[in-house]
């Protein structure tokens, strides 16, 4: 039973769970950004594009040169580098990418909590575990802990939400022109982008229908469009063997390798990546294609950090597929919570097919985040089902899925320790960076380039990161994996 | 409060914790300086390339800390008693090329009996070849009784 407002006889949902359910998702969301601005730029993936960024006359520049340029189509993506750039003024690079990133991530959190809706306190503590699932999921951690410089995996994951959100407002031609936009930004800033559509559609589907026929319409023909840009007449086709390495079984396998046991059945090997994706998303394993827990047993590692968010996304599934079958069992209403459940199974049959060339966590986070909405309509259902049982039972049901909720409230706070680790990685690899590109003679001859990577440099040097390679308790490493 | 919410409230408690206690790790090392899991901090130029911190080895030496005067590192650091380093000794003795080549980037200049302490304090063979390239004259390798 809902707590009510009655203001002039109207019954109204009472504001407090909605407002604690956005200042939980404040809490989360600041506790990230101040990690994530406590980092330096990254080196690896970043330094590069910032440095073409500099090289870039103008933004329309780094937009139109893109086309054709390489094997993808992702001119937003190297238009908004260069758009950050010239924000930073030639100074405040850590501020305007860090920055940029942060509020990501602050727009993710809040952007998932409105579109759960919350009304009632059940609600809000389905949230509250919605959001440990969220962050503590380990394809989460592809959106925090790296950006090159800026994460687009992140902005595919707030595309998808905004796309949601919009799925769920009262429908107004406004509503179709920012759907668009977000499937136009998307989809020309990583083919991820694509799920936006995805969103839409399913959602459409299950009854959200805040986007219009007509603007499904011209999403749709956009999709057609993009089809015909990036095969046909751009002809960049798909990802080849030879490209990167993939995660497969127990190992990461080289391009070369992957083209010497897949090159003549590739088809295998894409139906391996879609499996593992879809698993990755459910059970935490494989992870990057690479089953964690059979290698770190086999290797002797420690075996905590990997049966942590196995048990944990291994229950947490059951619990929704208990939900989801309990719901079909009892021709239960078609309410929001079923919605979110096929919505969320619809993007990550969507997001695997994306992921068919190679594994990779970070690709599925859009289907993570997703994930995380069925786990509050299954949690939901939990309490409603548990509440109503006899004492004994009730209380022995509450205290698995509290059990559960603390197992993915230490997965969300692993974050902090991942952040850290890598902050610290950021740090060394710029320290070294200037006198290793000078003795490999990479060192760039142009002094406006060195005066960049310097600037950069200075900026990472200057964080005063606390050490974690030495004398550190043994404790985090045992129980969360970098 | 209906049976639901109780059950619902206790579910939802351990992420309430999380969040909660995130942010006051984060307080205290916003507020303090110093993050309550990470305590350890270098307190001179020696420690610093010792715990192979290379941001803070820059950040003391772009403070004119000189590059070549032994301090104290705690002991169980690189070795099991308190001992009075030159940072390239300190670095030697972690075994780690890069913070080695990172004190000679930023201009140690070891002398013939700082070099042979460093040279012997090592055990690694990446360490020992690079200190091998920098021999100042006079050194020597020669590790029987140190």
């Amino acid at each position: 039973m809902s707590r009510h407002l009655i203001i002039n006889g109207l019954q109204m949902p009472h504001p407090g769970p909605r407002a604690a359910a956005y200042a939980l998702a404040w809490v989360f969301a600041v506790a990230l950004a101040v990690d994530l601005l406590w980092m330096p730029v990254q080196v690896g993936d970043s330094l590069g594009e910032i440095l073409a960024a500099r090289a870039s006359p103008s933004v329309w520049d780094s937009f139109s040169g893109s086309f054709g340029a390489e094997a993808y189509l992702r001119p937003f993506r190297i238009a908004q580098i260069k758009g950050l750039f010239d924000l930073a003024q030639g100074n405040h690079y850590w501020l305007v990418y860090r920055g940029f990133h942060a509020l990501l991530i602050v727009a993710a959190l809040l952007l998932f909590i409105r579109a759960l809706r919350v009304r009632t306190v059940t609600d809000l503590s389905a949230a509250a575990c919605a959001v440990v699932v969220l962050v503590g999921l380990h394809t989460f951690r592809g959106v925090v802990q790296e950006a090159f410089p800026i994460n687009h995996f992140l902005e595919m994951v707030v595309l998808c939400l905004i796309a949601l959100n919009l799925t769920q407002s009262r429908p107004s031609p406004w509503v179709d022109v920012g759907a668009v936009l977000t499937f136009v930004t998307g989809a020309l800033t990583l083919k991820s982008g694509l799920l936006v559509w995805v969103v839409v559609i399913a959602a459409w589907v299950v009854g959200w229908r805040g986007v219009s026929m007509r603007g499904l319409a011209a999403m749709t023909v956009l999709v057609i469009g993009y089809a015909y840009v990036r095969f046909v007449l751009l002809s960049t086709g798909v990802p080849a063997l030879s490209e990167r390495s993939s995660g497969y079984l127990l190992e990461m396998l080289d391009p070369p390798e992957l083209q010497r046991r897949f090159g003549s059945q590739p088809i295998w090997f894409y139906a391996y990546n879609m499996a593992a994706s879809v698993s990755s998303v459910l059970f935490t394993e494989p992870q990057d294609g690479v089953f964690e827990m059979v290698s770190s047993w086999l290797n002797r590692q420690p075996m905590w950090r990997v049966v942590l968010p196995f048990a944990t996304s291994v229950l947490t599934t059951a619990l929704l597929l208990w939900s989801a079958a309990r719901r079909l069992r009892h021709a239960a209403r078609f309410d929001d919570g079923a919605r979110m459940m096929v919505v969320f199974a619809a993007v990550l049959a969507a997001n695997a097919t994306l992921s068919f060339a190679y594994t990779k966590d970070e690709i599925m986070s859009v289907a993570g985040a997703f994930y995380a909405f069925a786990i509050y309509a299954a949690v939901q259902d939990a309490a409603t089902k548990g509440a109503s049982l006899r004492p004994a039972p009730s209380i022995a049901f509450a205290l698995l899925l509290c059990a559960l909720a603390t197992g993915w409230s230490i997965r969300a706070v692993g974050v902090h320790y991942v952040l850290r680790s890598q902050a610290v990685k950021h740090q060394i690899d710029w320290v070294e960076l200037p006198e290793r590109w000078k003795r490999d003679g990479s060192w760039p001859y142009e002094p406006a380039e060195q005066q960049l990577i310097l600037r950069l440099r200075d900026d990472a040097i200057a964080f005063t990161l606390p050490n974690t390679r030495l004398g550190r308790p043994e404790w985090p490493d045992r129980l969360w994996l970098e | 409060m209906t049976s639901t919410s109780r059950f619902a409230v206790l579910v939802g408690l351990p992420s309430l914790c999380a969040g909660a206690i995130w942010i006051a790790v984060l307080a205290v090392a916003g507020i303090t300086g110093q993050h309550p899991i990470w305590t350890l901090q270098a307190r001179n130029l020696s420690e610093a390339a010792a715990f192979r911190d290379g941001a803070a080895v820059v950040r003391r030496v772009e403070a004119r800390e000189d590059l070549n005067r032994p301090e104290e590192v705690r002991a169980r650091v690189v070795l099991p008693t308190a001992a009075s380093l030159t940072p390239i000794e300190a670095a030697a003795a972690t075994r780690e090329r890069g913070m080695v080549q990172l004190l000679l980037d930023l201009g140690a200049s070891p002398d013939a009996d700082v070099w042979q302490r460093a040279y012997c304090i090592s055990d690694s063979d990446e360490v020992r070849d690079l200190l091998a390239a920098h021999r100042p004259s006079g050194a020597r390798d020669d590790c029987a009784g140190r």
